[in-house]
């Protein structure tokens, strides 16, 4: 033990100092622009969504397979994670720029942010006054448009509405849907005192509370406003309207909502809706399929039930005509090696014959135009035509700063959860907002 | 002989090289980043100090992050420490050697379960409606304290809590046991012969004779306590209004989801120093010990 | 603490003195009891029934779950479990197992090295080296998720088994080492210099006599580390992204996530994935009580 210490002590001090400048964030490798595939499509492709539900899976799989057959030279490798874990597993895969070359991403500041980063294909180009572009409803185009350019492929449009249990409102003496907020609120007190939840509610995940959110927001707070705190780097929330908003949750809650609690999953409350226990669910129009008999509902609910969109409330300053909604889409990987085989994937995904299957197998609203006359699920139609009359507010949780959204959908749980005023939650997002601003990530 | 040394560092050579990657250089590492902003999906990184301590310390859910793992140590403490001492007294004591045998068994069933089961099978058992927690209470005329109990902000970390209690102390119980099978009987004995009762016998015999497993399990409770992160994360997520937030899932929250490196990576040296004092106190233990012996 | 070390660890009480064992009671030794065993039981009944009915659960139909808990199922359908195989169980526990040996195997092999070489060789800045490998008990490199994503992405092991293979081997290196380092110690060392004096090698002592010797240290240290890799979760979470390559704790959560409200096929699922290690359990009991005895140090 002579000169030895010191000797491997100052090797492993080198080797760390090494490793300690080597590493840090790693750079996006973007590939070159070039979306002309030389021949036939030819390749490997990765793709990552998020339709993991055995109901949804089989869809894809077997889109992905029918154009494999169409072109022998290319295998997809496709992955599916579930709507919980995939908002933390994108964010794995980013860090480690590991995207696969087709991601699945949510409207608004979600996918804005893999459009900043150059992390995603800018697809203007493809996208823009071309035919391909022309095909898709123009709002769910622009869901993925940021500073006049495009990134994303939308595949779904989505609305939030109540679904209800016709035979229950009968019951109840409900006699006509609600048309105004209270009037909504009266028909709750008339489903519970004729021993029915009325409003089956599970908040385990968060985003129920905050798509509820978006839709009082939508209607209390003018858009303007909202574009401001919403997307804007200044967010303040100090429009009263939000604090009305939270009201309106908390009214909600009291009145309409299970008086057990609302830890539930989504997918159980919605059990209740579907077993008779509960009268409405707030759901998505995506929802529907779950709500047919092919979809796994029993007989006497998937023969009577209805939707109608979330009531107007008196004195509201925002937009009467509000839904609370989104579109989702797929991005292609500004790292990827592939960028012409995935859109043309992508293309194939989004044609004509392969949008109409989806409205048709999963009972979903295409992006795509005319797709709609393809739906065999009831209910399709006529949210095809609360989309068309509606402006959509783009979901809360994905539109809004990641810094934000924690502490509103915070200050949703403790309203909920009667812990808070609208006021004190009010307050809670404007620290978080002020949080946001003081140590948000700008590099 | 310089030759045969530097063969036999051979022998030592992986287990240092694989430390030193991945034990001490990712700390060292942690400590970095956490001077800096950065985001996942922005390239670049920008200096800010200490900017990020800064922000923990006025972040309200950090400060209930640690309350709450603090919660979680001392009630580990008093349930896999405490109960568990009293639970294999009472074993060794009362309890006939088959039987003892099965008991034992049984306690620790959960403990070969892994978290993820565990937490799942408790999430719905705590179901406001359907639980069995909820239907328990009913049968046993006790439906006035119904409740949602993940779902309540103040009662959603004690949930996770207690199932970490149901799952653990049958693994504690069963050290301890051999630890009081340790005891000379003669001990005892002569406590008999004193005319000290069970209760006496337990406090002046057993407690201060287990002293080193109970310390040693108090230490490994209390780090371990500071390092949750499975059970909450299947469990609650951190919810609802972050009231069942741990350091470990709120540091995990502002990485992929708040997407907050930085901040991720102070947090992460706010546990690696608690764990450290832990782990140090450990070390310094069982040094005692082995000077002692 | 050497000393105590290497000896095993008696799971039942000493046969010298069973019959002074129970020390006569002066007050109501029946009610005591009584009440003891009332206790116990209520206790066991708490711990068991939730396991019994998480397996019994999996045979009902969701309407059967929510309409009546408690209830058995009145057909039962084992085709559920079938199900629950099918939803990717079988692949998460093969995972798991590949993963929990490779680790098992490496941790033990590792730290025998290191453990055989701070102990019985002369190597360079033993002292420091010593000082390395258990001072790295005290650190828990869980903590260090944002720095040991991006080493494992520049090591090009992301997303693959080796990432959880490496870091559940390195994590555990240290005081897989300070156990066997101190049995070793407590061992004597004539025979092995018998050995090396008959023209071995050091590498074949090592093999020779060595691992033969410390046979029961290494069970505990293997039986420690399978407890330990098999139900990791922060890692296998955050490195592991390929739905076909997720271990039991990651998998199960994503099928949890997968199956939404079908309840009966997530509890098949997750019963399935508990009864191997329940199992290994029971019929290893003897060896296990050991190995967590050892482990803690004792």
């Amino acid at each position: 033990m002579r000169r030895t210490p010191a000797t491997a002590a100052g090797c492993l001090l080198a080797v760390l100092l090494t490793l300690l400048s080597g590493c840090g964030q790693p750079p996006v490798r973007a590939t070159a622009d070039n979306f002309r595939l030389a021949g036939r499509p030819q390749g490997h492709l990765t793709v990552l969504e998020k339709w993991a539900d055995p109901e949804y899976a089989p869809y894809f799989k077997a889109a992905v397979r029918a154009y494999e057959k169409r072109n022998p030279g290319v295998t997809i490798d496709l992955q599916a994670v579930g709507d919980q874990p995939y908002k933390d597993r994108l964010a794995v895969l980013a860090a480690s720029r590991e995207l696969p070359d087709i991601y699945f991403a949510w409207p608004g500041r979600y996918a804005r942010k893999f459009a900043d980063g150059k992390l995603a294909a800018d697809l203007t180009g493809q996208l823009r006054g071309t035919r391909w572009g022309r095909s898709f409803e123009p709002d769910a185009l622009d869901a993925f448009t940021f500073g006049g350019r495009s990134y994303g492929v939308p595949l779904t449009m989505d609305a939030k509405v109540f679904a209800y249990n016709e035979k229950i409102f009968a019951k109840a003496g409900v006699e006509r849907v609600p048309r105004t907020f209270p009037e909504l609120l009266t028909a709750c007190d008339r489903i519970r005192k004729a021993g029915y939840t009325p409003l089956a509610f599970g908040n385990q995940y968060g985003w129920p509370a905050g798509h509820l959110l978006t839709q009082f927001n939508a209607m209390e707070v003018p858009a303007t406003v909202l574009a401001r705190d919403y997307d804007g780097a200044k967010g303040a929330f100090t429009h009263p309207g939000y604090v009305r908003a939270l009201g309106d949750l908390a009214r909600l809650r009291q009145r309409c909502m299970p008086s057990g609690g609302t830890s539930i999953s989504h997918e159980s409350a919605q059990a209740q809706l579907l077993y008779g226990k509960a009268a409405m669910q707030y759901i998505e129009t995506l929802e529907f399929s779950y709500l047919d008999e092919s979809g796994g509902a029993p007989k006497r609910f998937a023969e009577h039930w209805n939707f109608f969109t979330m009531p107007a409330i008196p004195g509201a300053q925002g937009s009467p005509r509000a839904v609370a909604g989104g579109t989702d889409g797929l991005l292609v990987s500004n790292t990827s090696p592939h960028k012409a085989l995935a859109v043309d994937f992508l293309k194939f995904l989004t044609g004509r014959t392969q949008a109409r299957a989806m409205v048709r197998e999963l009972g979903w609203l295409s992006a795509v135009k005319g797709t709609a006359d393809a739906a065999r699920l009831p209910g399709l139609a006529g949210a095809q035509r609360t989309l068309a009359r509606h402006e959509m507010s783009v979901w809360l949780d994905t539109r809004t700063d990641d810094k934000i959204v924690n502490p509103y959908l915070a200050a949703a749980d403790s309203v909920l959860g009667s812990k808070a005023t609208p006021e004190q939650a009010v307050r809670a997002v404007r620290r978080g907002a002020e949080n946001a601003r003081r140590f948000g990530v700008r590099p | 002989m310089t030759r045969r040394r530097i063969r036999h560092a051979f022998y030592v050579a992986p287990a240092l090289a694989l430390i030193a990657l991945f034990v001490y250089y990712p700390i060292v590492e942690n400590v970095r980043l956490s001077l800096f902003k950065f985001s996942v999906f922005r390239p670049g990184m920008r200096y800010v100090g200490l900017e990020n301590y800064r922000q923990a310390f006025q972040d309200p859910v950090f400060w209930h992050a640690l309350l709450n793992n603090v919660c979680y140590a001392v009630t580990s403490v008093v349930f896999q420490v405490g109960a568990a001492l009293v639970l294999a007294a009472v074993l060794e004591e009362l309890i006939g050697r088959r039987l003892r045998g099965v008991l034992r068994a049984v306690y620790f069933i959960p403990a070969a379960v892994s978290m993820t089961v565990a937490g799942l099978l408790f999430q719905f058992l705590y179901q406001p409606d359907a639980g069995l927690v909820n239907g328990a209470l009913d049968a046993v005329g006790l439906g006035g304290l119904r409740h949602d109990w993940l779902g309540d902000t103040a009662t959603s970390i004690w949930g996770v809590i207690n199932m970490s209690q149901w799952q653990s102390f049958g693994y504690t119980t069963m050290l301890l046991t051999v630890a009081v099978q340790r005891i000379p009987r003669e001990l005892y004995e002569a406590a008999t012969v004193d005319g000290a009762g069970r209760i006496r016998t337990f406090f002046h015999v057993t407690v201060p004779m287990v002293r080193e497993m109970t310390t040693l399990l108090i230490i490994l409770t209390v780090s371990g306590a500071f390092l949750v992160f499975n059970e909450v994360m299947v469990m609650t997520g951190g919810g609802p209004a972050n009231s069942s937030q741990v350091l470990g899932t709120w540091l995990y929250t502002s990485a992929f989801t708040g997407d907050d490196m930085g901040y991720a990576a102070a947090i992460g040296t706010v546990i690696f120093l608690i764990t450290f004092v832990a782990g140090a106190l450990q070390l310094l233990h069982s040094r005692r010990k082995a000077v002692a012996v | 603490m050497t000393l105590t070390l290497g000896r095993p660890a008696p799971t039942a009480p000493a046969p010298a003195h069973p019959p002074t064992r129970r020390a006569p009671a002066r007050f109501g030794p029946v009610a005591v009891r009584v009440l003891a065993y009332g206790a116990l039981a209520a206790l066991a009944v708490a711990v068991i029934y939730p396991l019994c009915w998480m397996a019994l659960a999996g045979l009902k139909s969701n309407g059967e779950i929510f309409a009546d808990p408690w209830g058995l199922p009145d057909h039962p359908r084992w085709s559920t479990y079938a199900d629950a195989w099918h939803q990717g169980v079988l692949g998460y526990l093969l995972n798991s197992v590949l993963v929990t040996s490779a680790s098992v195997l490496a941790v033990v092999l590792i730290s025998a090295w290191a453990a055989y070489g701070l102990t019985r060789l002369d190597i360079p800045c033993s002292q420091p080296a010593l000082l390395l490998v258990l001072g790295a008990m005290m650190l828990s490199p869980t903590v260090a998720l944002v720095p040991l994503s991006q080493l494992l992405q520049a090591l090009g092991i992301y997303d693959t088994y080796w990432a959880l293979i490496v870091l559940y081997t390195a994590f555990k290196v240290p005081f897989t080492t300070f156990l066997i380092r101190a049995y070793l110690l407590g061992q004597p060392v004539e025979v092995e210099e018998a050995a090396y004096i008959d023209g071995a090698s050091r590498w074949q002592t090592f093999w020779r006599v060595v691992v033969p010797m410390a046979r029961p240290i290494l069970a505990s240290a293997a039986v420690l580390q399978a407890l330990f890799a098999w139900n990791e979760y922060a890692f296998a979470l955050v490195f592991i992204t390929d739905d076909r390559l997720k271990t039991l704790p990651v998998g199960l959560a994503d099928m949890a996530g997968r199956l939404n409200s079908d309840w009966p096929v997530l509890f098949a699922g997750l019963t399935i994935a508990a009864l191997p290690m329940i199992v290994i359990f029971l019929i290893g009991q003897r060896h296990f009580v050991r190995g967590l005895a050892a482990g803690m140090g004792k």
